[in-house]
């Protein structure tokens, strides 16, 4: 065999030399946010950007989205430009975003009614959103509100809608930057728990080191002025992952490199 | 104890009917000027009776309909393209502003030299009256739409007519019901304000035909009748908007 055809497999997402650059509001100038970023993540692994506010991880993953346009450079995923957002990603947003006129279940399917995929009832819509309304773990909550949820039940809502459209990748902007830290630890177990039953590919924004160990097989680490990559760290812990892996040596030794980054 | 919100309210109005019924029998006030209920009763009774009720109640109506129906269209089609456009908005504004802080009633002698005394004068009026209201806030409602929903759909692959339809209307209907509701008071105002002066028959006509002539029960008759008609409109509104507005119980 032809030693160049068993190369490794094209990258699931490529990000080649992306610049965001935002307006200023009152036409101060620009805000670049991401300058020049390059990035590749493979199929089915779980990738964390971390670093601190301002540095351009939500931007870089909005990008990849296609919520935000770049400048200059582009993202691929599958090796195809992207434009726009796709069925190939869906996103979990820090607000959670969900509608609040609709309930928990209503919200789950509110991705699947936009995208309708193919030869799918309305029945079939909400027999699948309930499944992934249990798989959140918010059997008998179907018929709540948001404003009836705590903060980490609004998350597991948004993280079922987002999985409910079964997306190749997930896209994460800090899910859970706004809950308390006991309730972030819990999520965290129980999202790598729903990834490591299908792998997707995943991409984590977080401003927490010991999240971003956590949950990664690669940790990108991002500063500020202008937002660019300073490191990429591959993680070596084994899976499944608990609370002692962050007990564990390499993971002090992890987390104290990022720090040296930051 | 736990006391019934309306049972007290109940209790209020009847001590006052009771109060204001036997400071007249026993002669601290003059039936001239604040009748007594049970000649106000009385005479309701011989209005319905006579047909002259139902004859005035469903002029009034049809006015109200008419003007506040035009009203919701035309107010609801406006803030809804002032929410899109900015354009629209910009020229919009000015009229609006005016509109809220001018006193509409000053209005009236023009309607009448433009549409004759009589039912067009009066729809006019009422459709002057509310149409602010609803325009207004059907604009602040569109303007308050969350954009990180907005966002959300559209990674999701929502199109413009999804956004629409899927976030921004009901994103919209609470703050619109409300310009709804504070919109039928309004042009409840304008029917009678604009049956006062220039009509020949509806609830505000009546007041003022039996006022003229110092019939003052017949004259507290209609007003009641209006007063109820206001609250039985503003509160089909609210049922609705509770339909609607379930979710928002905070």
């Amino acid at each position: 065999m032809d030693a160049r055809t068993v190369v490794e497999p094209a990258p699931h997402i490529q990000v080649e030399s992306l610049t965001v650059v935002y307006e200023k509001p009152k036409a101060a100038g620009t805000l670049i946010a991401v300058s020049n970023v390059n990035l590749d993540i493979a199929r089915g692994t779980f990738v964390t950007i971390v670093g601190p506010s301002g540095c351009g991880k939500s931007s870089l993953l909005l990008s990849i989205a296609g919520l935000v346009k770049p400048a200059s450079g582009c993202v691929r995923v599958n090796g195809k430009p992207v434009s726009a957002p796709g069925r190939d990603r869906a996103v979990v947003f820090q607000d959670f975003a969900l509608m609040p006129w609709r309930t928990v279940i209503d919200n789950v399917r509110f991705g699947l009614e936009l995208q309708r995929p193919r030869g799918l009832t309305g029945g079939d819509l909400t027999e699948r959103a309930c499944r992934y309304v249990e798989l959140v773990g918010l059997k008998g909550f179907e018929h709540y509100h948001p404003h009836q949820l705590s903060g980490g039940m609004r998350q597991r809502v948004g993280i079922a809608r987002a999985l409910a459209v079964d997306p190749e990748i997930l896209l994460l902007d800090e899910p859970f930057g706004s809950l308390d830290a006991q309730t972030r630890d819990e999520m965290g177990s129980e999202l790598l728990a729903i990834w490591e039953r299908n792998k997707k590919t995943a991409l984590f924004v977080t401003h927490g080191i010991d999240e971003a160990i956590f949950l990664a097989d690669q940790i990108v680490v991002m500063a500020r002025d202008p937002g660019r990559i300073t490191k990429i760290i591959s993680v070596d812990l084994p899976r499944p992952r608990t609370v002692e892996t962050t007990d564990s040596k390499r993971f002090i030794e992890y987390r104290r490199q990022i720090r040296e980054c930051l | 104890m736990k006391t019934a919100p309306a049972l007290v309210g109940i209790t209020s109005f009847a001590v006052i009917l009771l109060v204001w019924e036997s400071a007249v029998r026993f002669g601290f006030i003059n039936p001239f000027f604040v009748s007594e209920p049970s000649a106000i009763a009385l005479s309701l009774s011989r209005a319905a009776r006579s047909g002259e009720l139902w004859h005035n109640v469903t002029v009034s109506l049809r006015e109200f309909a008419i003007g506040y129906g035009l009203s919701v269209v035309i107010g609801v089609l406006a803030g809804a393209l002032a929410g899109r456009f900015r354009t629209v908005e910009y020229a919009l504004d000015p009229f609006l502003w005016f509109l809220y802080s001018a006193p509409l009633i000053a209005f009236y002698p023009i309607f009448v030299l433009w549409f004759g005394l009589g039912v067009p004068t009066v729809i006019a009026m009422t459709f002057l009256l509310s149409v602010t209201q609803i325009a207004t806030s059907t604009l602040k409602g569109i303007q308050s739409v969350n954009p990180g929903l907005l966002r959300a759909a559209r990674s999701f692959g929502a199109t413009d007519r999804d956004l629409l339809w899927k976030v921004v209307l009901p994103a919209t209907v609470p703050m619109m019901t409300a310009g709804l509701r504070l919109g039928i008071g309004r042009a409840l105002m304008g029917v009678v304000v604009g049956e006062l002066f220039g009509a020949t028959a509806g609830l505000g006509y009546s007041i003022s035909y039996y006022g003229a002539l110092l019939k003052t029960t017949d004259m507290i008759a209609s007003l009641i009748v209006v007063v109820v008609l206001g609250v039985l409109c503003t509160q089909g509104l609210t049922a609705v908007e509770e339909r609607f507005d379930s979710w928002r119980t905070f």
